[in-house]
């Protein structure tokens, strides 16, 4: 009895787990799913289970529509953060590429242009509001000296007014100091471009018979000493009447309010101007009445249409008259004109013409003076 | 500090006092709820399928009684519930599970399974016999087409000791004082 006590255990193991192994036997021989007690099973834990997924699902859902949302809330000031980062990023690289590109352009204008230049940063502005002045990194360390050009890819700037040893002023061609010596790109004229302290400056000295187009080219002349010649520096933008010159406003080509690098000329050599504008033939003016385009065409011998047009009834000038005459005249003869054969006898163009007496004109008086003798009847005065 | 190993007679009168402690039906509310918690942590987390919930359990409830019959009775009824779930024949974790709370049981009598690293190894050491057993049964006698892996069992034991390390201590919060 006290043997059994002490196995007891150990032999109801073996008893239980033989019990199971015969039931696996009995499953496995039979092929018996024992659904039965399967579904006990699965009915005892289901209950347990649909509790568990009913506090999930409550769980869940609040963890959706509640403590996520906290947490979209958070995630969507940190996009926000994340934009606003990235949006002052996207400007410190587009101002990158718009520096980058300038300078690329600067470098162009460096290398296009025979004179040697060196770039600078401009670092500030006029001190007032009339000057019209820019402060450049570069000074006298770097070369810079007063009376050195400045100017960008699109034009001149100004000039180097004063120089320090790490910077310089620079005085824009729109100040009322300014003065730039130019000419007009079409008619090669020169003249003085001066500031007004506004955005377009003022075209000095021009005389009035001078053509003038609105939209004309105006280059740097390099009489001044300042500005190498042919240096872009801006468009005529319009053309009046002065008291003793014309009154001609330039536009310059350089954004003169909005400069961020410019090219200082240490050593100015002068460039090649584009060719003037073309002037029109003055050989055969047009005739009054005729085709406005046609004495600009009539360049050299005119053809046989031109001669043509030429014997139109509209042709009233006294040379039109008289080479009518002389065609009358040769018709009359049967003779043409440049078409005889030589030692022929040439026609009379006299023929025909009564001889006029001299036409006698009485000479005014002059008061002041007296008459030492009164011109006799019939006399000839010459105007 | 209390010796790991104890004499078999000398633990008996402090088994029956420990035993005490864990109310009986907490023991079937732990059992249900690995079993429950077996079936839909899956749901949720797939990884969670790699765990063996209800023998956490059973180790739990034969070292907490320190009583063999006990811990061979909730491995019987823990993995005959899991043999149910399952679309296998019943009695294959039902056998093993038997065999493993009656050993943890018995083992509990003669080490101090109070302290939470000896149940950690504990665990991983009846997690690693019972893939044994699991592969003897399931290959040998039933003719399965079983891959033993032991590296993977050896990584599993060592995540079902540390899951037991977190589970026994919030478990031991349901015993009584006694």
């Amino acid at each position: 009895m006290e043997s059994w006590a002490r196995y007891r255990n150990i032999a109801t193991l073996v008893v239980v787990v033989v019990a199971q192994l015969i039931l696996l036997g009995y499953q496995v021989r039979r092929d018996d799913d024992m659904s039965l007690l399967r579904a006990w099973v699965v009915g005892a834990v289901t209950p347990v289970n649909r509790v568990m997924h009913g506090g999930y699902s409550m769980v869940a859902s609040g963890w959706t529509h509640y403590f996520w949302l906290i947490g979209a809330r958070s995630e969507n000031e940190t996009l926000k953060r994340d934009l606003d980062r990235i949006r002052l990023e996207n400007a410190e690289l587009r101002r990158d590429v718009q520096r980058y590109q300038r300078q690329q352009r600067l470098v162009s204008v460096q290398n296009s242009i025979a004179s040697q230049t060196l770039i600078a940063d401009v670092i500030g502005g006029g001190a007032s509001s009339t000057s019209k002045e820019i402060l450049v990194n570069k000074g006298r360390s770097d070369g810079v000296l007063p009376g050195m050009a400045a100017l960008t890819a699109d034009g001149i700037v100004g000039r180097v007014q004063a120089s320090y040893p790490n910077a310089a002023l620079v005085m824009l061609i729109h100040d009322v100091d300014s003065g730039v010596g130019v000419l007009l790109g079409g008619s090669r004229v020169r003249g003085v471009l001066k500031g007004r302290g506004a955005a377009e400056c003022l075209l000095d000295y021009v005389d009035h018979e001078v053509d003038v187009e609105v939209g004309e080219a105006v280059y740097t002349s390099g009489d001044d000493r300042i500005y190498p010649k042919g240096l872009r520096v801006g468009e005529v933008t319009r053309v009046e009447t002065g008291p003793d010159f014309l009154e001609i406003s330039v536009r310059p080509y350089a954004a003169l309010d909005r400069l961020d690098e410019i090219l200082i000329v240490v050593t100015g050599v002068h460039e090649e101007l584009p060719p003037p504008r073309p002037q029109l033939s003055q050989s055969l003016l047009p005739l009054p009445g005729s085709d406005p385009g046609l004495g600009a065409e009539f360049v050299g011998p005119p053809t046989q249409e031109q001669a043509h047009v030429l014997r139109s009834p509209g042709m009233t000038t006294e040379a039109d008259r008289l080479v009518e005459h002389y065609r009358s005249v040769a018709d009359s003869l049967g003779v043409r004109v440049g078409e005889n054969e030589r030692y022929t006898r040439a026609p009379d163009f006299n023929q025909g013409v009564v001889p006029q007496p001299p036409q006698i004109v009485e000479a005014p008086l002059i008061p002041d003076e007296e008459p030492e003798s009164a011109p006799e009847e019939g006399q000839e005065v010459q105007p | 500090m209390r010796p790991l190993l104890r004499n078999y007679e000398e633990l008996r009168p402090l088994n029956k006092k420990d035993a005490a402690k864990l109310h009986p039906s907490a023991a079937v509310a732990l059992g249900m709820a690995a079993i429950a918690f077996q079936i839909f942590l899956p749901r949720i987390a797939p990884a969670a399928g790699l765990l063996d919930l209800p023998l956490l359990a059973v180790i739990y409830l034969a070292v907490s009684r320190r009583h063999v019959l006990f811990g061979m009775l909730a491995g019987m009824l823990i993995g005959l519930a899991q043999d149910g779930l399952t679309h296998g024949p019943f009695g294959l974790f039902g056998i093993d599970k038997t065999i493993i709370g009656y050993s943890a049981a018995a083992l509990s009598q003669y080490i101090e399974v109070d302290f939470p690293g000896a149940r950690s190894v504990l665990c991983a050491f009846f997690f690693l016999v019972h893939q044994a057993l699991f592969w003897a049964l399931a290959g040998g006698l039933l003719g399965r087409p079983i891959v033993a892996d032991p590296v993977r069992a050896l990584m599993l034991g060592a995540v079902h000791a540390g899951l037991a390390l977190m589970l026994f201590g919030a478990f031991d919060k349901l015993k009584r004082k006694a």
